[in-house]
Order: C-alpha cells, then sequence, then structure tokens
C-alpha cells in the first residue's frame, strides 16, 4: 500500500518538506517527497499496516506543528495521491463534501471496478474531473471537447480509442483514470557493498608481511561475499586505522573487474610494500568501492577457446597491470624506413580506437555462411563486456576467435622473413667498386669476418627534408654462414651499417 | 617456421603468443592472429612467459630474445606441465627441452632471380637444414621456403630530396 501526505500549507514551507523526513522515519521505513502539486510526501507502507502508519505519520505532523494535513492510502500511487489531494480539490470544484483539514483516508472509501481494469479505483475518485490527474492543458481542452468529464468517463473509454484519438499522452492519463500506475516511488534499495574489518589493542603492527596475512584474511571475506552475490570488484579501499588515531584510506585498483583473492593480494602487497606508515597499525577495513555484475557469457561447444577465455583474459590482464601495455600490435605507415614506419599500439588502446567492431560484426557472420578459419581480416573482434582487456575465445573478443571448423584449415607456410636490430649497428666491411655504387664483399660484426657470397643491391632510399635527413644505400647479402643479412651504406656519413637478417 | 607454427596454432582455433624481447619482429611483415608481447626486460619476459604456461590458455608460447638459464628453465618447465601448452625457446642451451631443433639455411641454395644483366635481383627461395632430436629420436630434413620480400620504398613524394648517385 501506498500512503501520500499532502497540505496546502506546504506551499508556503516547500523549502522545509525535506526536514520532515526525518521526523517521519521515525514512523516508516522509507520517506520520499516531491515537489508535484506544492509537496507530496510519499510513505512507504508497503508489506504493513498502511492505516496504522498513516495514523502515526499524522501524529507526527502534528507534533512538528503540521495539523492541516490531508493523507491518501492506495494499492497504486495514483490512488493514494488522489485520494490526499482531492480534499482540497473536490472543495475548490464545489463537488465535495469534506473541509479543509479534515483526514481522508482512500482504503476506506469504496471501491468500484472499472472495466477490464485490474486496479480498484473509489468511486469518489471515479466522480472526479479529469483534471485532477494533471493532464496537458491541450489535452485538458481535447477531453472537455469530446465531452468527458469525469475520470469513471476516461476510464471507460476503449484503450485503442483513447491512443487514435488522445495520442500517447491521452493513454497516459487513461491508464491513470483506471488506476493502473507503474511509477517507481520508491527506488530499490542499493545493497550494501561486500566489506570486512579487523582491530586489534595489543599491539600495533608496523611490518608489511604481518600485515599482509591480515589483509589476505579481509581479501578472503570480501571476495567470497562478491562471490556469493555474482559480482566482481573494479576497486576496493583499504583503510588502515593507525595507533597514531588517524586512518589512511588507500585504493586499491585492478585493471579488470575481478572477486579473485590472489589477484587483489597481489595488488595490495605491491601498494603497502611501497607505503610508508607513519605510525604503527591497529586495524584494517577493506571494502569494495566499486563493483559490476559478473556478467558470463554464452558457450559455444565448438569453440576451443572459451573454457580458457577467463585464464587468458585473468593472465593478460596480470601482464597488463605489471608490466604495462606489452600486448601490443602494429600500425605501419608508408614511411621510407622500415624502422620509422611501424608504430606499436598497445592491443586495448587499438580496440578501443578501431571502428566497426563488435557484435554486430559477429552476429552478420553467424547469420551468414559459416565461418571458415584463415581468412584473418575476417575474424570478429570485439571487446569482452565488463572488462577493459580483450580475449580471443570470448564470445566478442576483438582477437581473432577460434572459430568453427567446416573445411580443414589451410596450413600456413613457412617464409624467411625480416628481422631488424633495434638499432642499426655499425660494421667493419671491405669493398669493392662497382660502376655507379661499392659493393660489400665482406663485413666484420661482433669480432667475426663474414664474408658475402653474393649480394643484391643498391637500394637507394633517402628523403626527410625538415626532420633528420636520410640517405642509405640497402644490400641484401648472403654469408657464408648461411644467413641472409640486410647491410646498408649510409651514404651521408659514409658508414656502413648492419639492419637487420631473414630468418 | 615458428611464426608458420603460430600462424598455424591460432589457424587451428587455439592461441599463440610470441614474446619478443629484443624488439626484432618487423610490423610490417608481422601477421595478425598470434599475440605479440614486447617486455621491457628479461626479467619480464620470464615472468610474462611463466604466467601465460601457467594459464593455461596459450597452446603456443615463443620466448624470443630471452635465453632461460638454470632455475628460470626449471620454472617454466614446470609451468608448462602446469598449464599444458607447448613452450619454444630459441637458445643455443636446450637443457630440459623435450624436443631439440636446429636449423641452418644451406648458403648455396638461395635462387635468385636475375635481372636484365643477370645480376641478383631478388632471393626467390632458401633450402633449410632442419635436425630434430628427441630421447632416442633424430631426423633431418631439407625444407625449401619462399623468402618475405623486404618491401623497400624507393619511390617518395615529390619535392622530397633524392640523394641516388651522391658524389663519394
Amino acid at each position: 500500500m501506498f500512503v501520500c501526505l499532502w497540505s496546502p500549507a506546504w506551499r508556503t514551507v516547500a523549502d522545509s518538506l525535506a526536514d520532515l523526513s526525518p521526523a517521519l522515519l521515525t514512523v516508516t521505513p522509507r520517506v520520499v517527497t516531491e515537489e508535484r502539486r506544492g509537496g507530496l510526501v510519499w510513505v512507504d507502507a508497503r508489506g504493513l499496516d498502511a492505516e496504522h502508519i498513516a495514523r502515526a505519520s499524522l501524529e507526527v505532523l502534528r507534533g512538528l506543528g503540521l495539523s492541516n494535513v490531508h493523507v491518501g492510502i492506495g494499492t497504486t500511487a495514483i490512488v493514494a495521491e488522489v485520494a490526499a489531494v482531492a480534499a482540497t480539490f473536490a472543495t475548490m470544484a464545489g463537488t465535495g463534501n469534506r473541509e479543509p483539514g479534515t483526514e481522508t483516508a482512500g482504503s476506506e472509501q469504496p471501491s468500484a471496478p472499472v472495466p477490464r481494469s485490474p486496479f480498484p479505483v473509489p468511486i469518489s475518485l471515479g466522480s472526479l474531473p479529469p483534471s485532477i490527474l494533471e493532464p496537458d492543458p491541450h489535452l485538458a481542452a481535447l477531453l472537455d471537447g469530446i465531452g468527458v468529464e469525469t475520470c469513471a468517463e476516461l476510464a471507460a473509454l476503449e484503450g485503442e480509442s483513447v491512443e487514435v484519438r488522445l495520442g500517447a499522452e491521452g493513454v497516459r492519463l487513461w491508464k491513470l483514470a483506471r488506476g493502473d500506475d507503474d511509477r517507481l516511488i520508491f527506488a530499490p534499495i542499493p545493497r550494501a557493498l561486500p566489506h570486512a574489518s579487523l582491530e586489534w589493542s595489543d599491539y600495533a603492527l608496523t611490518d608489511t608481511e604481518r600485515l599482509l596475512f591480515s589483509v589476505n584474511a579481509l581479501f578472503g571475506t570480501v571476495c567470497e561475499k562478491l562471490m556469493e552475490r555474482g559480482s566482481l570488484a573494479r576497486e576496493m579501499t583499504l583503510t588502515l586505522a593507525l595507533a597514531s588515531g588517524n586512518t589512511l584510506a588507500t585504493p586499491v585498483r585492478a585493471g579488470r573487474a575481478t572477486a579473485s583473492r590472489k589477484t587483489w593480494l597481489r595488488l595490495a602487497r605491491a601498494i603497502l610494500e611501497r607505503m610508508v606508515l607513519p605510525a604503527g597499525v591497529v586495524g584494517l577495513t577493506l571494502h569494495a568501492a566499486a563493483v559490476v555484475t559478473d556478467a558470463g557469457n554464452q558457450g559455444d561447444l565448438f569453440d576451443r577457446g572459451f573454457a580458457t577465455a577467463a585464464a587468458t583474459e585473468a593472465a593478460l590482464a596480470s601482464l597488463a597491470e605489471e608490466q604495462g601495455d606489452v600486448v601490443v600490435v602494429p600500425e605501419n605507415t608508408a614511411h621510407p624506413l622500415v624502422e620509422r614506419r611501424t608504430q606499436w599500439v598497445g592491443n586495448r588502446e587499438r580496440t578501443s580506437r578501431e571502428p566497426g567492431t563488435g557484435n554486430r560484426e559477429r552476429k552478420k557472420r553467424k547469420r551468414g555462411k559459416p565461418l571458415v578459419i584463415g581468412e584473418p581480416n575476417d575474424r570478429p573482434s570485439a571487446s569482452v563486456p565488463g572488462s577493459p582487456f580483450p580475449v580471443p575465445g570470448s564470445s566478442d573478443s576483438p582477437f581473432p576467435a577460434p572459430t568453427l571448423l567446416t573445411d580443414a584449415p589451410p596450413i600456413p607456410d613457412s617464409r624467411l622473413t625480416l628481422y631488424l636490430l633495434p638499432t642499426p649497428r655499425a660494421v667493419e666491411t671491405h669493398t669493392e667498386e662497382r660502376r655507379d655504387h661499392v659493393l660489400p664483399t665482406a663485413y666484420r660484426d661482433g669480432g667475426a669476418w663474414y664474408k658475402v657470397l653474393s649480394s643484391a643491391g643498391p637500394d637507394r632510399i633517402s628523403g626527410e627534408r625538415w626532420g633528420e635527413a636520410f640517405a642509405r644505400e640497402y644490400f641484401r647479402c648472403i654469408v657464408d654462414d648461411g644467413g641472409m643479412v640486410w647491410l646498408y651504406h649510409d651514404a651521408r656519413t659514409d658508414g656502413w651499417y648492419i639492419h637487420g637478417w631473414w630468418d | 617456421m615458428l611464426r608458420a607454427a603460430c600462424r598455424c596454432t591460432v589457424a587451428k582455433s587455439e592461441r599463440a603468443v610470441w614474446i619478443d624481447t629484443a624488439g626484432t619482429v618487423v610490423g610490417a611483415f608481422w601477421d595478425e592472429g598470434p599475440f605479440l608481447i614486447q617486455p621491457k626486460s628479461r626479467k619480464d619476459a620470464l615472468k610474462g612467459a611463466e604466467e601465460l604456461l601457467q594459464c593455461g590458455g596459450f597452446a603456443l608460447v615463443v620466448l624470443d630474445g630471452t635465453e632461460p638459464e638454470g632455475t628460470e628453465t626449471v620454472r617454466l618447465t614446470r609451468a608448462v606441465r602446469e598449464g599444458g601448452g607447448a613452450f619454444v625457446a630459441i637458445t643455443p642451451h636446450p637443457s630440459l627441452a623435450k624436443l631439440r631443433l636446429e636449423s641452418k639455411i644451406l648458403p648455396h641454395s638461395y635462387q635468385w632471380r636475375r635481372g636484365p644483366f643477370d645480376d641478383p635481383v631478388d632471393v626467390q627461395t632458401a633450402t633449410v637444414r632442419v635436425r630434430a632430436r628427441a630421447a632416442g629420436w633424430n631426423a633431418s630434413a631439407d625444407i625449401t621456403v619462399p623468402v618475405t620480400p623486404h618491401d623497400v620504398r624507393l619511390s617518395l613524394e615529390p619535392g622530397l630530396a633524392d640523394r641516388r648517385g651522391l658524389p663519394r
């Protein structure tokens, strides 16, 4: 049951409406105030004796010096609301029989069923004009024009005709007239986030290892609670109570939401080991500060990687937390120098920037022909919900996800591919003159001489008018140990360098 | 060959990771599919390899540019056993390895594409001699593989300095 309190006196003391809540909370578990109609106070009586709570509320308000208060009780919010304000409305309209200042109890009024409406509406409300429901002025004029004078007449209309003739706003009003009100007056009470604490008074801890022992126990409790409610924590706050009376609050953040005690303990250890404690610790409090729901992914019987996707995600997230963005992908440009052509970016960074990835692509593929392996560009990609780290095998991963096998996958061929030294290394060379260039015949690297059996080149590249200019003559050389190396002659400094090799 | 193994692993719906400690992988020639990890130090590379092996989500982990030694090898071997994947370390000291592979390109096996003046222009194929050894087993084979073109961009946009034929 809903209990609604309304008073014409609140129009003059609207600012203090919220001040009534603390007093009313002594008799009811929840109170909500609204600014509509000059101020409405909602008292939560669901599952309780509504009439008793209504009387107790009036007593409390009388104690505060507010005697001119109307109360309405109803199974739906609109019935309680109209019952509370109807007394004054009826007086203003000249049709009512109540004086302002008298109390109204909607539940005591006889109810009449509205045709095909599951909501009992008091007869007295059915006789009220539709303006009690606060319609839009345009709609009020329209209702007046079609001869609807009471809520009962409006409620008796067919829903389809109301929708066609009066539109969406008309349907809303029609539903209210039938006592159908789906407003959520009282929002769901948020659950308290998991927390745990520990205190001791005989001694003060300054040793990090012993402190971690206690922190481990707290993480165990909190992580267990998180798992019970199917949640993952993205951030926890560790508060240390110091012997000096002060407290030291430290946020512990994870790269991905997790309920793993091992992960949280590792993060807490990293923080505590760096922390300088100003005094001994006599108490610990740990509470989950940011919690997300552990949304599971739809499994795929033919997906070999699905079973290990979570473990992989956890391992990669752990790497990211410890070492930064080490999982990289290349972003290539058309720069003539190979070493300047590529920029390595973190995989997460690329995922967030890359357009056109996501479930849509995967769904599109699912609708089409079966997935065939060996087409790297067609692989589905997206991010794991609730996680900043993408992992293949998850239902919507930006990495190449394991796919359905319809044919035997083509075996990729082995190729000799170029590898580069991080920075070109200067080498000593023996050369011989050609018509317009010199050709290396041997070079010394790391104390050993390598004879060049055959070479191709030069491949000349130059550029960078505004930056660091370069002019190089590259040679691909087969050396006597069988390797193929990439040497270049720097035409600006007249030096020889080894830049890479094929392997 | 190892990169082909990585691609093959991915093609079989499993995960492969290449740990490139020395930063020698060329972005222009990296194939999408396997994970590429570029740790900042040797220690990071070994820790990362251990973690990835332990998690059990990777069918193939290749450690390039870092040679595990002594106890490090033992730890990695345990991680492999725990995770159930395959681990390849590129090292001249393959202790504790179940399978040891050696490869060498045969110097005179390169097939060149010749230019109009019979000068070598492009390497097309090369033959690699691979020797595999395991407990009680030893075999070798010659495999001819194509060579990826190095893709030098000789033509620059107009206006940039062209230093061909610089005075020496």
